[in-house]
């Protein structure tokens, strides 16, 4: 099955990367670009790749804000999955959820590491730097929220970053975090509460 | 005032959503391009082993720039062969081209008689 090369594109929309390339191969299921990708195919890696790494990369950013580890647990992530292609089983999961829960278990797993270093090794909070006065406002409430979640307990910034940030059904980001639909709406309304205090005192700032 | 202590409703929040969603990051050229030499590896069936940083401890790394374990081994066995006859001296090795002595000077006639023996046809 060939596929279309894919187009040029704009500049990154933030500036500081590129964008990613419209997808024209949206008809290919990702079940069949996995298959593809097993026998060989190298365009199916680059769908793939454009098609995933953006949401995997955003959720790792949410969970560790810190740009350099998110990258490194996206490739790991990525790196995962080109392994189990030639073994993936069509039909039995997506490859976005799968690819969802292992970057979760990876970013677990740094915290963890990270509760066990040096304080001094654990990047600052991304809303502690001070807010530049040509910063749009809307770089500041995404700034604002990220410093937010970052002091969530682990579980419920996951939660709250798969269904709010991620646009994730509810019995997906169960299937993802491997927990019930009810526990999951539990996570998100404790989740909700804490990201409402923290950020009350800042509603003038934020334009609220 | 009272405004300002208030808790954000579901309205605030879902502008703070909005504005993360607008500021997610944009994968970066490079990092696309490790990804796709990952995808490249694992397509030849052969992962791209990752470059030993350099705190891994040095017999590691030479062990790795040897080969591994194997090469290793081989190297130590016949380095210890080397020692072995450099110890015994060389007239040990006598035994192993006859005629020649290593007390006589060495003369090419010594292997010409070997080199005949060699090539006489049989019969």
């Amino acid at each position: 099955m060939p596929l279309a090369p894919l187009p040029e594109v704009d500049a990154g929309r933030n500036g500081h990367g590129v964008s990613m390339p419209f997808d024209t191969d949206a008809q290919v299921s990702d079940d069949a670009l996995m298959v593809l990708f097993a026998n060989g195919d190298g365009q199916a890696a680059e769908v793939l790749a454009w098609r995933h790494t953006p949401r995997v990369l955003a959720l790792a950013r949410r969970m560790l804000s810190d740009m350099a580890e998110a990258e490194d647990v996206a490739q790991e992530a990525l790196m995962r999955l080109w392994k189990i292609a030639p073994d993936w089983r069509a039909g039995e999961a997506k490859v976005s959820t799968w690819l969802y829960r292992v970057t979760a278990n990876l970013c677990t797993d740094r915290l963890r590491r990270r509760r066990t270093t040096d304080l001094d090794a654990v990047p600052e909070q991304m809303d502690d730097a001070p807010s530049a006065e040509v910063r749009l406002m809307t770089a500041d409430r995404a700034a604002a929220l990220q410093g937010a979640l970052a002091r969530l307990p682990e579980r419920q910034r996951l939660a709250v970053s798969l269904r709010f940030l991620s646009d994730l059904p509810n019995p997906e980001v169960a299937d993802i975090m491997g927990v019930s639909v009810d526990a999951v709406e539990s996570l998100l309304a404790r989740g909700k509460r804490a990201l409402a205090t923290a950020l009350a005192g800042r509603r003038d700032e934020l334009g609220l | 005032m009272a405004d300002k202590e208030r808790d954000l409703d579901d309205r605030d929040l879902a502008a703070l959503f909005d504005a993360a969603q607008t500021d997610d990051p944009v994968p970066s050229a490079a990092l696309m391009a490790r990804i796709a030499a990952d995808a490249l590896g694992a397509q030849a069936g052969r992962a791209v082993p990752p470059a030993l940083p350099l705190r891994d401890p040095l017999w590691t790394r030479i062990n790795r720039a040897l080969g591994g374990w194997q090469a290793l081994g081989t190297l130590t066995t016949a380095t210890a062969v080397g020692v072995v006859i450099g110890i015994s001296g060389a007239e040990d090795l006598a035994v192993y081209v006859p005629g020649v002595s290593v007390e006589a000077p060495l003369s090419l006639g010594a292997y010409d008689s070997l080199f005949d023996e060699t090539l006489e046809p049989e019969g």
